[in-house]
Order: structure tokens, then C-alpha cells, then sequence
């Protein structure tokens, strides 16, 4: 080994060897994991006892997964098969994990809970031995993931951040692989599908390596439902929702929330059916509409940005991957009417990853840090006080409006990184002919 | 967006699929945290050891391309753990066995062998947690969870 714990010849220790991208990433030599891991097992059984057994309320969704499950083997009865679904068919599986126990909430819930642990234990591995400055990543992501709370657990979401980790951290070298589990984890909750639209552009031979593995996956999943008599309920998660009004906690929602403390023409609703709790008021409507557009654009906007900086002489793809993935993410949370606390989870991936490559010492840090103030602040607001802030009582309302307007922030930052890059091609061409 | 380090200089950041080595072994066993890909031995592994039965390395010599079995046995065992519970304890043993010769011997298995001490603390503080939980429904006489209904979730 030479000094700086790289192979000095090719033969050895192959987890150093060269990556077949250039030019090889310098993986820091081991270090110790024992306190990683150890503080892995406390956040998770502390996440668990949080939203288990303090706050009950904040895992609820935990016991509505375990309903269907339970309808679905006492009456044959399933989610998307039979009836719609606000999530897509792929969200069964995880689900089905804890069918053996269906029948007893807590029992659900523990099978529920190691799920996510066993399923972030193989991604915080990934992080750690496959890049360059893995622990730092997982650290960050651990501490993220303690700061966001219970909802990081108890959550769908839950499920497909460490999916989609693992594909950004391997992305680099195994884009299809990548594009596989990002399918996958759209299949269950949607939001890991967005970053397909970036990989897919950073990518440099992307039909073979993103659409046709992305094409094969959906293939297979919407094949099996449809199968099993899913028919036109299959596409039920895209519009189910579709009634539904501005969520009281979601960004554009926050002029509204703030007016509440001296306009009585403000007030929120319980959506019965999503048990969420939404806004009324002047022009509400009009902001939902509004945001479905601005969704559609954002995501556009962001997709003709990556396109430009991708072909930007100097610019690494991978970040550029990374940059767009955190972009599109923070899109589809600022520019929707739904601001459910769990959301905040898909910004996670991207920054860890990013850490984890480029290191705390990057310019990764500001945003870093940043994400991990709106994912105290988004536990703050929800579980610990939600009921406050939907009676718009007390700091929790001003501490929901300061971590709205840092998703903006972050928002114009990971756009700007991107504008930036984009136009370093244009400089570039006038100086290279 | 330029700090990470990438980009040798009069060369373009090469596509990940096209650049792959085919010949090589490396960074690929450990990517997906599995067991080496399908088997395929490198090919300059070829010439078959001098040693009948299969003897353990020689010093000098290349470190075989082989998994560590603690490393394997630990995320087995932690796994497992997911319907024994107790096993983990064993997961996490091996775990940080595996750890340690892996870093003297420089085998392949490290990825797995987090892994398994992952699943294996983390399933092991879940279970800890959860009796502590159990205890603590009991203290409050249970009633409580009743009222976990009528609370709000956010889908």
C-alpha cells in the first residue's frame, strides 16, 4: 500500500481499485465504524420510541398501512387491485412486510420499523465502503435523519430514501443500476422517479443506460398488477389526489398560515379522507391551481438547466447530478399544495450522497447544514407541535414559516448552482473556439 | 459544483457504462453490498494455486479474491434476527469480526459486514426500545393508545 492507502499494485485489495469511470475515486482508507453503527441502532430505536410510543399520532400512517394489509388478507380487498390508491401498486410490497403480524398494531409497527432500518443499514454500508468520504455522508445523514424525527421512520418515504441513496452513491459507475432502483422506489412513492428525469440527462448514453432499465421495471411492476387486475386503477396515484386542497403546512400555504393570526377569513379543514389538514380562504383554489402548473414547469425548468450544464465543458456530471437531483426535489416540495413533514426526507439523499462524495469541507456544507435546519424545524412543527400550530398558536407558527422560506433558499441556491454551471459553457465557447 | 474532484484534465468525464473495465474485478463486488458479481473470477486469477486442498494464501502473493465468511455470516445472522430477534446479538459479533480481518487480510466483504452491524445494532436498539415501550403502556394502564386514532397522519 502506498502512503495514502491506495493499491500500489493492481492486483489488491480490489475495493481500491480504479473505478471504471475517470478518473478513479480515492476512497479514504477505513475507518473505524464501530461508533457509526452504534449511533445507527440509537437514532433508529430512538426515531422508533419517539413516534412509537411519546407520539403515537406521528406514526399513524403506520397503522393505516397495517389496515389495508389487514383488509386486504381477512377480504381479499387490496389497495390499487380492487380500489384506488393515493399511492402507487409498488407501495404494497413494503407493506406486505409486515403482513405475518397484520393483525396486532404494534407487531406491524416493529416489522414496519426494522424494514426501514434494515433497508437504511444497507444504504448507510453503500455510503460508507463506496465513496470517497462515506463516513461523512453517514454521518450527516444520520444526524438529518434524527433531526427530521419520527416521520423519517414511520413513513412510505422512509422506504425509499435509502433506495434512493444507493442509487445516487453508485450512479457514478452503475447508471443503470441506478435508474433501477430509482424506478423501483417511484413505484412506491413517486418522488425518487424525479431524479430519473437528471440521470437521464447527465447520462451520456441515456437510453440504454436510464430509459431502457427505468422501461423494463415498469414494464415488469405495471405488468404484474395489471396482471392481478389492477386495470386503470394502476394510474390511481395521479389522481387521487387531485381534489385534494392547499395543505395548511405546504410553502405557498404560508401567507395563509401567518394570516390566521388576524384574519378570521382564514381557517383550516380536515380533509376526512386524507386526514390532512387544509386551508381555506381567499383564492385558496387559485393557489392550488396555480402550484399544479408550477410543479410542471419547476421540474421542466430544471431538466433545460441540466441539459445546458451537462454540456458545459468543464462541468462534473456527477455533480451536476447531484445539484439537479436536490434541485428537482426541493421543486416538487416547494411547488406542491401537499407539505407533508415527510417530504422533507427526499432532500436528504442528494446531500448525503454529496457529502459523502465531495466531503463537509466542500461547498456542499452550506446547503448541508441548511437541510438539517429544516429537518428540526419540520420535527418541531410536526409531530412535537403540530396541534399548536394548526390552532396557530404559539412559535410554531413563525418556526413553520422560517422553514418554508429556507426550502426557497435552498431552492434559488441549488438553482443558481445550476444556472452557473450552464452558463460556464457559454464563457467557455467564447474562449475555445 | 467544482469541488468535486473529477474531471482529469483533457478528458472528459467518461460514461460510467462504456469505461468499465472488463477485465478487472474492481469496485464492482462491493458496489451493490453483495457477494462478488456472479461468480466470475478474474481472469488472471487463472493460474490455479500450486497448493492441493486449498491452502490459505501465501504471503507475498495476491490476497484471495474471496469474501469474508464473517462478513456474510454477520448480515445473515442479523437478518435473521428480523424473525429470531436474539440472532442479532451473533450479527453483530460476527460483524465486527469480519471488520477486523477484513482489515488485515483486505478481503472483500466490508460493504456486508456494515451492513450486518447496522441491521444488527439497530434491530437490537428497536428491541430494547420496544420492551422498554411495552413497559411503559403497561405503567399508563393502557387507554392511551386508543387515542392514537382520532390524531392526525399525513399521507
Amino acid at each position: 500500500l502506498t502512503e495514502d492507502g491506495r493499491v500500489s499494485a493492481p492486483l489488491t485489495w480490489a475495493r481500491h481499485a480504479a473505478s471504471p469511470i475517470a478518473p478513479p475515486e480515492r476512497l479514504a482508507r477505513p475507518r473505524r465504524v464501530g461508533p457509526l453503527v452504534v449511533a445507527f441502532g440509537a437514532v433508529h430505536a430512538w426515531l422508533a420510541f419517539l413516534g412509537r410510543v411519546l407520539r403515537p399520532e406521528s406514526t399513524f400512517d403506520v397503522e393505516l398501512y397495517r389496515r389495508w394489509v389487514e383488509a386486504g388478507l381477512q377480504t381479499g380487498t387490496w389497495p390499487v387491485l380492487d380500489q384506488a390508491w393515493v399511492y402507487p401498486v409498488g407501495a404494497l410490497v413494503p407493506t406486505l412486510v409486515g403482513a405475518p403480524v397484520a393483525a396486532s398494531p404494534a407487531g406491524f409497527a416493529l416489522a414496519w420499523f426494522a424494514l426501514v432500518t434494515v433497508l437504511d443499514a444497507a444504504a448507510l454500508a453503500v455510503l460508507v465502503t463506496s465513496t470517497p468520504r462515506g463516513h461523512e455522508g453517514a454521518w450527516w445523514w444520520l444526524a438529518a435523519t434524527a433531526a427530521l424525527g419520527p416521520v423519517a421512520l414511520g413513513r412510505l418515504d422512509g422506504v425509499v430514501v435509502p433506495l434512493t441513496v444507493v442509487a445516487l452513491a453508485l450512479a457514478r459507475r452503475r447508471p443503470a443500476f441506478a435508474a433501477t432502483l430509482l424506478t423501483l422506489g417511484a413505484w412506491v412513492k413517486v418522488a425518487p422517479g424525479a431524479v430519473l428525469l437528471p440521470l437521464a440527462l447527465v447520462a451520456r448514453r441515456p437510453w440504454r443506460t436510464v430509459a431502457l432499465p427505468a422501461a423494463v421495471v415498469t414494464a415488469v411492476v405495471a405488468g404484474a398488477a395489471l396482471a392481478a387486475g389492477a386495470g386503470a386503477r394502476l394510474l390511481s396515484f395521479l389522481t387521487a389526489q387531485g381534489s385534494r386542497g392547499l395543505q395548511i403546512e405546504s410553502v405557498a400555504a404560508t401567507p395563509y398560515s401567518l394570516a390566521r393570526w388576524w384574519n378570521p377569513g382564514v381557517w383550516t379543514e380536515l380533509n376526512i379522507e386524507l386526514n390532512t389538514y387544509e386551508v381555506r380562504g381567499v383564492d385558496t383554489a387559485a393557489v392550488r391551481a396555480a402550484l399544479d402548473v408550477a410543479l410542471v414547469l419547476g421540474v421542466a425548468a430544471v431538466a433545460w438547466l441540466v441539459w445546458r450544464a451537462t454540456r458545459s465543458p468543464g462541468s462534473d456530471r456527477f455533480d451536476v447530478l447531484l445539484t439537479s437531483a436536490l434541485a428537482v426535489e426541493l421543486v416538487l416540495v416547494v411547488a406542491n399544495k401537499v407539505g407533508s413533514p415527510q417530504f422533507v426526507a427526499w432532500l436528504l439523499a442528494p446531500v448525503a450522497v454529496a457529502l459523502a462524495h465531495a466531503g463537509w469541507t466542500s461547498a456542499w456544507r452550506l446547503p448541508a447544514f441548511v437541510v438539517l435546519v429544516v429537518a428540526a424545524l419540520t420535527q418541531w412543527l410536526f409531530p412535537l407541535a403540530y396541534l399548536d400550530f394548526l390552532a396557530a398558536r404559539g412559535p410554531v407558527v413563525v418556526v413553520a414559516a422560517v422553514r418554508n422560506l429556507l426550502l426557497v433558499v435552498l431552492l434559488v441556491g441549488a438553482v443558481r448552482t445550476l444556472v452557473r454551471a450552464a452558463v460556464a459553457r457559454r464563457a467557455a465557447a467564447t474562449v475555445t473556439p | 459544483m467544482s469541488d468535486t474532484p473529477s474531471g482529469e484534465p483533457g478528458r472528459p468525464p467518461a460514461d460510467p457504462e462504456r469505461t468499465r473495465p472488463e477485465g478487472t474485478y474492481g469496485a464492482s463486488a462491493q458496489d451493490l453490498g453483495g457477494p462478488p458479481p456472479y461468480g466470475t473470477p478474474p481472469a488472471y486469477w487463472g493460474p490455479p494455486t500450486p497448493y492441493p486442498g486449498g491452502l490459505p494464501p501465501v504471503p507475498y502473493g495476491p490476497p484471495p479474491p474471496r469474501t469474508n465468511p464473517y462478513a456474510i455470516a454477520s448480515l445473515v445472522c442479523s437478518l435473521a434476527g428480523l424473525v429470531t430477534g436474539i440472532s442479532v446479538i451473533a450479527g453483530i459479533v460476527l460483524g465486527h469480526i469480519a471488520l477486523n480481518q477484513i482489515k488485515q487480510t483486505g478481503e472483500e466483504g466490508r460493504t456486508l459486514a456494515i451492513a450486518g452491524l447496522a441491521v444488527g445494532y439497530g434491530l437490537l436498539a428497536l428491541g430494547i426500545l420496544f420492551v422498554i415501550g411495552i413497559i411503559f403502556f403497561m405503567a399508563l394502564a393502557g387507554g392511551w393508545m386508543t387515542t392514537m386514532g382520532g390524531e392526525t397522519a399525513t399521507l
